[in-house]
């Protein structure tokens, strides 16, 4: 056991060495692959379009035939939506078949955490983690300052001589332009870190006192490469938006994840409350600089690396919902235009790994196309408002009751499997009633889905780069 | 874990889904019990309407409330959402069978009155304010209504199926 945790200092590489010899080959080689990805995925959807426009020959047959595809599109996802319902009401949560014990001699763990003007919640979080059960000679605590302007960096060299074993590295406004995001500022971080695994934690969580070791459990297992946890919001009675968010995230970590767990160990590692062995992130030059979704980028190279990502839903962190609905799109257009990239930059891949079979390949493929899905039903509304102007007429009434059906049926399932999951293990529940109100957030995202897809396929012709924004905080 | 997990969703919920599922499509179907169930939608609707003080006839699916004429088809029919509700069950295998049924069957009839009071609405609106009125009603306020009813029904459902063992929500808040 003591030999899975010594670290293996012949592969140990020099992180700075191994980051420029990252990015050069990331230039050299990424942007190719990527490239390449990116001009196949157009290519074979121009020659499907042009396919379907010749089979049907006329306007309205090429809208009759797009609304089936759409339909069969939606029976796959809803198939999707109804086994991960399935698995989160009727599979019990046995930690057991997951986890085979307390390692022996437990590693060494750095704790990183980006912070850019994070005074109202910075001082619990690292009060948190000061307060961890896990030994204190076995951690560390890297709190990254990326270039605060506001009060952080005196809260956190008030914390530093508080607490001897916190280490505050400051970022420069220069670097911070020069490679702005959360991924630059944990690699910063990285560079000094000097523990086994690397737990990220974002400045708003709170994390259970039991979440670091529940996390660290896992890696007992040599082919683990990352663990998640479970997040839950904190504050689900301040409005609607947070109320909605709350029970998102129930069918988040209780349905989705869960399910990707229970059926094909495949769940997602996430950005916050998530664990992953140091050795994996140098060999990959840290985290991605150039994604703005870089938990999704190390998901899909874990998993394509043959690691095993591991969801623990009792590794619990509880973090603040966006309360505006300004806040809300921007978080949820940052997600959706980083996920989609990370679609584009690794389907061919994952169709070409020797480690995954058909269906993992499948449910991966499911997985990186999500935030196209709303896409999609975007262009299924288009086709139910044709419908309704008499401008177009599916091929029979069962279809067009099929296609607004399965629009909303399949996020329905598994919103409502969240709530009663989160019922069943005792919580007090949120109200059902909320789920109503889905029905207008559902637009909202098919708007932000919709935006980013098209902004991602705009801004490499205008030579115009996302930047990553942080969702504001406040303290609750 | 995960191949035991997907075995057990074949054998306890896609199978008996799909077989459900067809046997039900098939007697509807093949049996003529989808006539019967509309004409059953159609002769409650009418009789609805005459409990109202309404004078309305029914003819097979069609109901005739001056100076317009409904039919209840399969989109307007609440069968859809009653087929997808009674699979609810399906989802639930850990919960007590009796409850677990009572809950589905409760959902449906739910759900069929639902569709039913949304059918009267459209014909009060067509007997009052004439056949473009209702098909506006029926096309754009329609479909909320039925998200309305099913989402009831499946609260209704979930409050049936679920054992309440409430926990204070910040139970887990630590200090």
């Amino acid at each position: 056991m003591t030999e899975r945790y010594k670290s293996d200092e012949s592969k140990v590489i020099d992180l700075k060495t191994n980051r420029e010899s990252t990015e050069v080959r990331e230039k050299l080689e990424n942007t190719e692959k990527g490239k390449r990805s990116r001009i196949t995925l157009a290519l074979i959807t121009v020659i499907l379009l042009l396919t379907l426009c010749v089979i049907s020959g006329s306007l309205v047959a090429f809208l009759r035939n797009l609304s089936i595809l759409i339909v069969a599109f939606y029976c796959v996802y809803l198939a999707r939506h109804l086994s991960f319902a399935w698995a989160a009401l009727a599979v019990r949560w046995r930690p057991s078949e997951l986890v085979t014990d307390l390692p022996a001699k437990l590693p060494r763990v750095t704790i990183l955490v980006a912070a850019h003007n994070e005074d109202r919640v910075i001082e619990r979080l690292v009060r948190a983690l000061m307060n961890l059960n896990y030994p204190e000679d076995l951690r560390e605590v890297i709190v990254v300052d990326d270039a605060s302007t506001d009060s952080t960096p005196a809260i956190l060299e008030r914390l530093r001589k508080e607490h001897p074993s916190l280490r505050v590295i400051r970022r420069t406004e220069e670097e911070r332009r020069k490679t702005p995001g959360k991924p630059a500022a944990l690699n910063r971080g990285l560079l000094e870190a000097t523990g086994e695994i690397v737990v990220v934690y974002d400045a708003d969580h709170i994390p259970d006192r039991n979440a670091v070791m529940r996390l660290v459990m896992h890696f007992a297992d040599p082919k683990v490469g990352a663990v998640m946890g479970r997040c839950k919001i904190m504050n689900r009675d301040e409005n609607i938006l947070t109320k909605l968010v709350y029970i998102d995230y129930l069918s988040g970590y209780l349905v989705n994840e869960y399910g990707r767990e229970a059926f094909y160990s495949l769940p997602a590692f996430g950005g916050s409350n998530c664990a992953i062995r140091r050795s994996i992130l140098e060999t990959y030059g840290g985290f991605n600089e150039r994604s703005v979704t870089e938990d999704t980028d190390i998901t899909t190279r874990l998993i394509l690396d043959g690691y095993r990502v591991v969801y623990d839903r009792e590794a619990l962190s509880i973090e603040e919902a966006p309360n505006r609905l300004t806040r809300f799109i921007r978080q949820r257009y940052r997600w959706a235009f980083g996920h989609q990239h990370v679609f584009y930059d690794y389907w061919l891949e994952t169709l070409k790994s020797r480690h995954l079979r058909m269906v993992d390949k499948i449910e991966l493929l499911l997985f990186l196309f999500l935030y196209h899905a709303p896409v999609v039903m975007f262009v299924g509304l288009i086709l139910g408002f044709l419908w309704a102007l008499g401008l177009f007429i599916p091929t029979s009434v069962p279809l067009a009751w099929l296609l607004w059906t399965l629009l909303f049926l399949g996020p329905f399932l598994e919103i409502g499997a969240g709530v009663i999951a989160e019922w069943r293990e005792g919580e007090e529940p949120p109200n059902p009633g909320y789920l109503i109100l889905f029905i207008p957030l559902f637009f909202i995202s098919i708007f932000i889905c919709t935006k980013a897809f098209i902004d991602g396929l705009v801004y490499p012709l205008i030579g115009r780069k996302y930047i990553w924004v942080k969702t504001p905080r406040r303290e609750i | 874990m995960r191949e035991s997990v997907r075995r057990r969703f074949i054998v306890r919920f896609a199978i008996p889904l799909i077989v459900g599922m067809g046997l039900l499509v098939g007697a509807f179907h093949y049996l003529g019990l989808l006539d019967r169930y509309l004409n059953l939608e159609a002769q409650s609707l009418a009789w609805l309407l005459n409990r109202m003080g309404l004078t309305a006839y029914c003819w097979r699916n069609t109901v005739w409330l001056h100076p317009v004429i409904g039919a209840v088809t399969l989109s307007c029919s609440s069968l859809g959402s009653a087929i997808i509700l009674l699979f609810l069950f399906l989802l639930t295998p850990t919960v007590p069978v009796g409850r677990n049924i009572a809950a589905a069957v409760l959902a449906v009839g739910l759900v069929y009155i639902g569709n039913l009071l949304r059918l009267m609405l459209v014909l009060i609106i067509g007997h009052y304010w004439g056949a473009a009125s209702m098909l506006t009603f029926h096309d754009w306020f329609g479909p909320a209504i039925t998200i309305l009813y099913v989402l009831i029904a499946y609260w209704i459902w979930s409050l049936i199926v679920v054992k309440r063992r409430r926990r204070p929500y910040f139970y887990y808040r630590w200090d």
